[in-house]
């Protein structure tokens, strides 16, 4: 199964940084620079796994996860924020959407790719057949 | 623990600084407070040798706080630090953002939470502040990629102590928190 990841960060170096300490893992990466291209990808593409920004022009991150969160289609799909906020509000609000899980940048990329495998875990595992 | 608002701001601007360009160049840092030409004179402004320099902009504003901050390098120095940027402008509003990201996370266990703006960038040659930074708080962060100058403007509400609430520190910067 190929598995592919979604960024979804406006800054272009952290997309390639996220593209970077992922490498090794062998997933494919895809970007998008808002939440509104990311909920785009999401709904175009088959996107195993996302790791999404908060503050982005457009349309955020928070609200990226509580739209594709209320389409049934992509309810079971893990998405983890990466972001320089570490307010226990807006951890609420993603937690509340339906987000997996939080990591507040600078981020250690051997951490990132941790936490990416085992996203693609997750759904790997809600893939399989009975 | 009670502290005044004016020394918990430079002092966790100060370590917010630290912490992210030593995160980023990979190794220890000296931090100077120095004023802002002396700033631009050691990364190069105004010696004849016309240094390509970035600049990024960022804001904080609530919680009766307002918090602007400019930082400034060479782009020679913007390559080392962010090896994979392809635009320099891009990494150095990102720049922004990690450093005073980093700085309103030390803010919250004050009870101060502000929101953070999108930050606006500029490139050239000799660039040196666009505003008048005589009242900022300037600090020269020598990296191992070279200077890095960052200057912050705040202003603040009327309280006259903010207390420390460790319960209301967010996690570490870079650990997985799992819902």
């Amino acid at each position: 199964m190929n598995v592919n990841v979604l960024v979804v960060d406006d800054s272009a170096t952290v997309r390639q940084e996220v593209r970077a300490a992922i490498a090794g893992t062998g997933f494919n990466v895809i970007e998008a620079e808002d939440g509104e291209e990311g909920i785009s990808q999401i709904r175009s593409g088959e996107i195993t796994c996302v790791v999404c920004d908060v503050n982005m022009p457009r349309k955020n991150g928070i609200q990226l996860v509580q739209e594709i969160k209320q389409d049934p289609e992509y309810a079971d799909l893990p998405i983890l924020m990466l972001t320089t906020e570490g307010a226990q509000e807006l951890i609420s609000q993603a937690r509340d959407a339906g987000a997996i899980g939080w990591i507040i940048k600078p981020f250690k990329p051997d951490l990132l790719a941790a936490a990416v495998q085992r996203l693609a875990q997750l759904t790997t595992e809600c893939n399989v057949p009975n | 623990m009670r502290e005044h608002p004016i020394d918990v701001i430079v002092d966790k601007f100060q370590e917010a600084v630290v912490h992210v360009l030593e995160h980023r160049s990979g190794g220890e840092l000296i931090l100077e407070a120095v004023d802002a030409a002396d700033a631009l004179r050691q990364l190069g402004y105004g010696q004849g040798n016309e240094a390509e320099m970035v600049s990024a902009c960022t804001g904080l504003e609530g919680h009766g706080m307002r918090c602007a901050l400019t930082v400034i390098a060479r782009i020679s120095t913007t390559k080392t630090l962010a090896p994979l940027a392809t635009n320099e402008l891009d990494w150095m509003g990102e720049l922004a953002n990690l450093l005073l990201g980093s700085m309103k996370n030390k803010l919250i266990a004050y009870g101060m939470n502000p929101v953070l703006g999108l930050p606006s960038t500029t490139a050239g040659l000799d660039l040196k502040f666009l505003t008048d930074v005589s009242d900022h708080v300037v600090v020269l962060a020598i990296t191992t990629a070279g200077p890095v100058v960052v200057a912050l403007n705040f202003e603040l509400g009327p309280a006259e102590i903010w207390e420390f609430d460790r319960r209301l520190a967010p996690a570490d910067q870079g650990v997985v928190c799992y819902f």
